[in-house]
């Protein structure tokens, strides 16, 4: 005979409707005669079965369809880069950017433009108005932009200056996490894997970083997996938009 | 739509026809926001990461390749994502109904004094979400994969690297373990066996 143990694994399946005929009739059976099988069949009835699923906002599909219009070429389906929502608007706001730069050269005295810009362009998470920090130097406001940027480039920035993961992450409308920090650990594209390492990928030979991570290669058949598994890689540093041969895992244990 | 046509379908999209992608969108987002509001119970932030989702998944089908239904690479990635943002911005499920944070705390009723009582649907709803919290990681993964989508065994096995029989069971602990802690809590009352062991 049968113990209650067996019954309650079938009366799970009978809420989700994953059950045999046959299974259902014996389970039918017994709890006819199982007063314990019964009430936990109650008590599950009233428990599970499919949450009441919200309806998703309306904007949902709208936004997901004009970022996927919006994207560059190079970043269409088949690209795999990774793709913040929010790149729509740090296109704006590079050019924002842009002119606050050549507009307003007052406001970035000392500062290397062209660090400036770089650092930028490598990190979309950096809020332009960072730049917006420094106090003008005495005379600015009369000289020509041209002057300004030689004088500009001929100062370095020191690069406590500008440090794209302490920088005020962009707060576009419906932003997302902030960026990994970890772009400018690798060249490569990069997943990044908290607590458990899928077991297709070896720690061995992995160098470990300041933070107590690890940094593991990939090749291009973990790349494959990876991203089957529904693992998607960032750093847009890669030009490439195929899907990468090579990646680098950063491992958070 | 079968197998093949969601085969076809992601070599329209990859081949560049990016409206293609609208029905992927519309079939899954109300999969992907219920897992996203259930991981982050929080509307806004289910929002930003069903979209990330979906844009993740839309950069990235070049490297599905097809083994499972678009259904559960999609559920792989949301709940990826969504482990990444909690864990980036340090909010963790249990940590949000702790006394430290700043949302009251879900007021239970006492049940032990008033059996006859019963606790409205929504209620029961708040305190499950509280009970499967609780559980260990493997639990709590496939219990929140079945109550808030529509993925059958079959799919849940799939997305788990796990056999149907091992759904089946581990489903089954899983709910065990969360009527226990329910039962522990006051919630709801012992089955009759539990009653006559505690004699």
């Amino acid at each position: 005979m049968k113990n209650c143990e067996y019954y309650e694994e079938l009366i799970s399946s009978l809420i989700d409707g994953e059950i045999t005929e046959t299974e259902k009739l014996e389970l039918e059976e017994h709890l006819e005669e199982c007063t314990s099988c019964r009430e936990l069949y109650n008590t599950y009835s009233a428990l599970f079965g499919r949450a009441d699923l919200a309806e998703p906002p309306k904007e949902l599909l709208p936004n997901v369809m004009a970022a996927v219009r919006d994207l560059p070429a190079g970043r269409k389906s088949g690209g795999g880069k990774k793709t913040y929502i929010y790149i729509r608007y740090i296109a704006a706001a590079a050019a924002c950017l842009a002119l606050a730069i050549f507009a307003v050269p007052r406001l970035l005295p000392g500062a290397d433009l062209f660090n400036n810009k770089k650092a930028y362009e490598t990190n979309e998470s950096i809020d332009p108005s960072y730049v917006a920090d420094g106090a003008a130097p005495a005379g600015a406001a009369d000289r020509s932009d041209e002057a300004e940027l030689r004088d500009s480039e001929q100062e370095s920035v020191k690069e406590d200056d500008i440090k794209p993961e302490e920088a005020e992450p962009h707060e576009a409308p419906n932003a997302l996490m902030p960026h990994s920090g970890y772009g400018e650990t690798t060249d490569l594209p990069i997943f990044i894997i908290y607590d458990t390492l899928p077991d297709y990928v070896s720690a061995d030979g992995s160098e470990t970083l300041e933070d107590g991570s690890l940094l593991i290669k990939a090749d291009a058949d973990t790349v494959r997996r990876l991203v089957n598994d529904g693992y998607v890689f960032e750093n847009a540093a890669t030009p490439d938009s195929s899907m990468p041969e090579e990646a680098a895992v950063i491992f958070v244990p | 739509m079968t197998k093949r046509e969601e085969d076809e379908l992601v070599r329209r999209i990859t081949d560049g026809d990016t409206e293609a992608f609208s029905y992927i969108v519309e079939t899954n987002q109300k999969n992907v926001y219920n897992l996203a509001l259930r991981m982050t119970a929080n509307e806004d932030d289910a929002l930003d990461i069903s979209q990330e989702v979906f844009i993740k998944a839309y950069t990235s089908l070049s490297g599905f390749k097809g083994q499972s239904r678009l259904s559960v690479w999609l559920y792989r990635i949301t709940y990826n994502t969504c482990l990444d943002y909690i864990k980036k911005t340090r909010r963790i499920q249990t940590e949000s109904l702790s006394d430290d944070d700043e949302s009251p705390p879900v007021q239970l009723p006492d049940m032990r004094y008033e059996p006859e009582n019963e606790l409205s649907r929504k209620e029961l709803k708040a305190a499950l979400d509280r009970a499967i919290d609780s559980l260990s990681e493997e639990h709590r993964k496939i219990l929140i994969m079945r109550e808030y989508s529509d993925m059958s065994y079959a799919e849940i096995g799939l997305a788990l690297g796990i056999n149907e029989g091992t759904v089946k069971s581990r489903l089954a602990r899983a709910r065990k373990a969360a009527a226990d802690y329910l039962i522990r809590s006051g919630t709801i009352e012992g089955f009759p066996r539990q009653k006559d062991e505690r004699r």
